[in-house]
């Protein structure tokens, strides 16, 4: 299958011109545009400032872990373990804080294990073991939302005592809400590292074509364990802000369809399955729009069942969109 | 333009079987063909000539009913064919070999040959009859291939001729081979023709689009030459020589197609003592500087994949290698182009380009992937890269920040080589630099690869067209079965000389 953005998404040419940008992110970042027109202008709660961090807070951790994400669709793959991960994560950092780590260490020490857990196994069986992603990472989201369910016995904890994880999850700084700042930190962490970087250079040619990347000097195998690592690391700091912000680890409930979701935004955001090409700009966009029009669904008093709907017509309309416009 | 008639080069009594006439095909803007011609008699191998984009293969596909024409007529023994189908086509008895492969690779042999008529018996599939008539077919292209293995398991060249097997199921009486020739080695293309001959002799009219200029001198009987759409005439191939076509295709003289450099060769650059891989036995050899070597051999024979351990795609398991006298073990493509190794894939699509991203961004792949892992970087190097790997090398594009998949061959071919240029290397590794391009451009590149050993610059070349090797190198190695056999300088070598030693006849004498 030929995706959105194969011919379309110019992540290959230089984004000066004002143009070049608008054609990048004509598709979707124009119906977040109209979406946002249409809303201020229909729902009076919507521009208000409460609302807009509301948004902006509520998909801070979605946006983490579609960073990661971004990074593994790129290079041709799929993580779908990213929700169980960030599950296990929360479990994990509730065990440590419960017995006696000090926050801060416990917090390192969680997105640590994500992380080493992700690039091992996720990675070292896709780039080593030669298993296919789809089956690595099915086989992984079930295994560890199992293992978040047996090391809590499928009990929440809460970690409300502990200031710092609390801090993340529903914190202020200058003024606005950390999760939101991390959450913006990360995404330009990760937009640098895929411009500006022969990693992520190196993560582009895996995607567009393995073969060619390998015999041009590119280690492919290393290129894929490194964004499983790094989708996993996402889904470790996505655990944290979680947990904060519902004050508990929540081994049934919590990130549960994430790895969708995210995906989806990922796709709107101009990645395609068929690899090489997307961007964490578009990925951001397309947060943002999933996010504003699950806001909207609410504010608008539709019953929130209607939001899945919502998000898989304008997937597929997107995807829609940029075929017709490819040709 | 050109005032001969159609048949003007055949004394030939038989009525055309087919024939296009003033054909036109516009792709929006793009004049793809403007009154072009192709007139087949029964009986006859024509080529269809011209460069990249010339628009032979457009009227190929025209001819098979996958596309149709904007406007002229074509004919079938004198009846006007209107809105040919390809389902039609092939109904009427034309077959059609593309370019691109058609086959199912999960799918085993017999089954592509039947695919979409597979032989039927009581509301099933007959496998029996599938695999029985499948094996006829083969047995007449005299192609020792089990139908019943799936496609996957063979090689390029050998699905090649499943292809063209799947196209003569039908019985046809045209059939139109769209470069079919270019992913195979000089074994199986002679099988190829000599397979078309008795398809001649029974009657059949074949037309065949090539770049190889000495398949079309060898084997064809006329050739018709396209220049930018338009016909510019049809040639007895008796009656004409290569360079007249040449001269046909290109709208100019062209005072010397290879360009042999002479140059003093220099200190050894690259020598392996008893090196062994997987296929490759005990292999020694010596590059030097400003020296071509040539590397001639069957498919299978180890021509590449001695290029890929030299370039640290499969590591060397045994013996010694040096590069600037230097003992070196590479064990990555990278290590080898921090060596000053440049290596050029043969399959360009498959294991060279990023087809949709750039040409600055293909231009610098190999230099970006040289340097650390976290080093940073920006569309500065990739453009620097472009700008010293492509000099010299004439690749025509309105904008290098087009996707190099909107190139022709040729141009897609310079991109790839100019890749490697911009590391600049000491020793430049190319297999198969001349694969499916057209001859401006092949001509560019020999002219550039001239220019590199004059320089001082080392280059080891495989191909499987064996006139390329003896007008380019210096020195031509021959390899069968995993071995060097031969060592011939260029001057000595003719084509019978390699093709001996390729196929391995030596050994019979010793036996």
């Amino acid at each position: 299958m030929m995706t959105a953005a194969e011919n379309s998404s110019d992540t290959d040419k230089i984004p000066t011109s004002f143009p070049t940008l608008l054609r990048r992110y004509a598709g979707v970042g124009a119906a977040l545009v109209a979406l946002i027109v249409f809303l201020s202008l229909t729902q009076e709660n919507f521009l208000k400032y409460n609302n807009i961090m509301n948004i902006l807070r509520t998909n801070s951790v979605m946006f983490v872990a579609a960073v990661g994400l971004t990074f593994v669709i790129i290079s041709q793959g799929l993580d779908l373990s990213v929700g169980s991960m960030t599950a296990l994560g929360g479990v994990f950092l509730a065990e440590l804080l419960t017995s006696g780590v000090g926050a801060w260490p416990a917090i390192f020490l969680t997105i640590a294990a994500c992380t080493i857990l992700g690039a091992v196994v996720n990675g070292g069986l896709i780039a080593y073991g030669g298993f296919n992603f789809f089956v690595v990472t099915l086989a992984m989201m079930q295994l560890l939302r199992g293992a978040a369910l047996v090391i809590s016995n499928g009990v929440p904890a809460s970690t409300f005592m502990w200031d710092p994880v609390q801090w993340v999850g529903d914190g202020v700084v200058l003024g606005l809400p950390v999760p939101v700042v991390l959450a913006v930190l990360i995404g330009l962490l990760g937009y640098a590292v895929m411009r500006w970087t022969r990693f992520g250079r190196s993560v582009y040619a895996v995607g567009g074509n393995e073969t060619a990347a390998r015999l041009a000097g590119i280690n492919v195998a290393r290129v894929r364990v490194a964004v499983y690592g790094i989708s996993a690391a996402c889904a470790g700091v996505s655990a944290i802000m979680l947990t904060g912000r519902l004050t508990s680890s929540q081994p049934v409930s919590a990130a549960l369809g994430l790895e969708l979701s995210a995906a989806a935004a990922v796709l709107l955001g101009g990645a395609s399955f068929a690899g090489g090409s997307g961007n964490i700009g578009g990925s951001a966009i397309g947060v943002l729009f999933l996010g504003v029009l699950a806001n909207g669904i609410t504010l608008a008093g539709v019953p929130s069942y209607w939001q899945g709907i919502a998000t898989g017509a304008v997937l597929i309309a997107a995807i829609a969109l940029d075929r017709i416009r490819a040709k | 333009m050109n005032s001969d008639l159609p048949n003007s080069g055949l004394s030939t009594q038989a009525d055309p079987l087919i024939t296009a006439t003033g054909i036109r095909k516009t792709f929006g803007p793009t004049v793809a063909l403007d009154n072009a011609q192709a007139v087949l008699y029964p009986g006859e191998i024509h080529a269809l000539m011209g460069e990249n984009g010339s628009g032979k293969s457009t009227l190929l596909t025209i001819l098979a009913g996958a596309q149709p024409a904007d406007a002229g007529t074509i004919t079938l023994h004198g009846r006007d064919l209107v809105g040919l189908t390809p389902a039609e086509a092939r109904a009427r008895g034309i077959a059609v070999v593309s370019q691109e492969p058609q086959l199912a690779p999960a799918l085993t042999v017999g089954e592509n040959i039947f695919l979409g008529r597979l032989p039927r018996r009581a509301g099933g599939v007959s496998w029996r009859e599938t695999h029985r008539r499948a094996a006829e077919i083969l047995a007449e292209l005299q192609l020792d291939i089990d139908p019943r293995v799936a496609v996957s398991t063979l090689s390029l060249g050998r699905r090649q001729m499943v292809e063209i097997a799947k196209a003569l199921a039908d019985r046809p009486q045209v059939l139109l081979l769209d470069e079919a020739t270019s992913s195979l080695d000089e074994a199986d293309t002679r099988t190829l023709f000599a397979l078309l001959s008795r398809l001649r002799a029974a009657g059949t009219a074949i037309g065949f689009v090539s770049h190889r200029m000495t398949e079309v001198m060898e084997h064809a009987d006329r050739a018709t030459v396209l220049r930018d759409g338009q016909y510019i005439g049809t040639r007895k191939l008796s009656e004409t020589d290569e360079h007249e076509l040449v001269s046909m295709m290109v709208g100019r003289d062209l005072k010397s197609y290879w360009h042999k450099a002479s140059v003093a060769q220099g200190d050894a650059l690259l020598r392996m003592v008893r090196v062994a891989r997987g296929p490759l036995k005990s292999i020694d050899l010596t590059v030097n500087r400003g020296e071509i070597v040539g590397l001639a051999g069957l498919v299978g024979s180890g021509r590449s994949a001695l290029l890929r351990t030299i370039a640290g795609v499969r590591p060397m398991e045994a013996g010694e290698m040096f590069l600037n006298r230097k003992a070196v073990r590479i064990r990555s493509p990278r290590q080898a182009r921090q060596l000053g190794v440049g290596y050029v894939p043969e399959d360009r699509k498959g294991e060279g380009l990023v087809m949709h991203w750039s040409l600055y961004r293909n231009a610098g792949l190999s230099r970006v992937a040289a340097l650390p892992v976290l080093a940073p970087i920006s569309e500065r190097i990739d453009r620097a890269a472009y700008a010293q790997g492509t000099q010299g090398l004439k690749v025509r594009t309105a904008d290098p920040r087009q996707a190099v998949s909107e190139l022709s061959g040729g141009n897609q071919q310079k991109v790839l080589i100019a890749r490697e240029l911009a590391i600049t290397p000491d020793l430049l590794l190319l297999d198969e630099p001349t694969r499916g391009v057209d001859v401006g451009a092949k001509e560019d590149i020999y002219a550039q690869i001239a220019h590199l050993v004059r320089g001082g610059m080392g280059l080891m070349i495989a191909s499987s067209e064996l006139q390329e090797l003896i007008g380019v190198c210096d020195r031509i190695l021959v390899l069968f079965q995993g071995q060097i056999v031969a060592d011939i300088p260029a001057r000595d070598a003719r084509e019978e000389t390699l093709a001996y030693w390729a196929s391995g006849a030596h050994l019979i004498g010793a036996a």
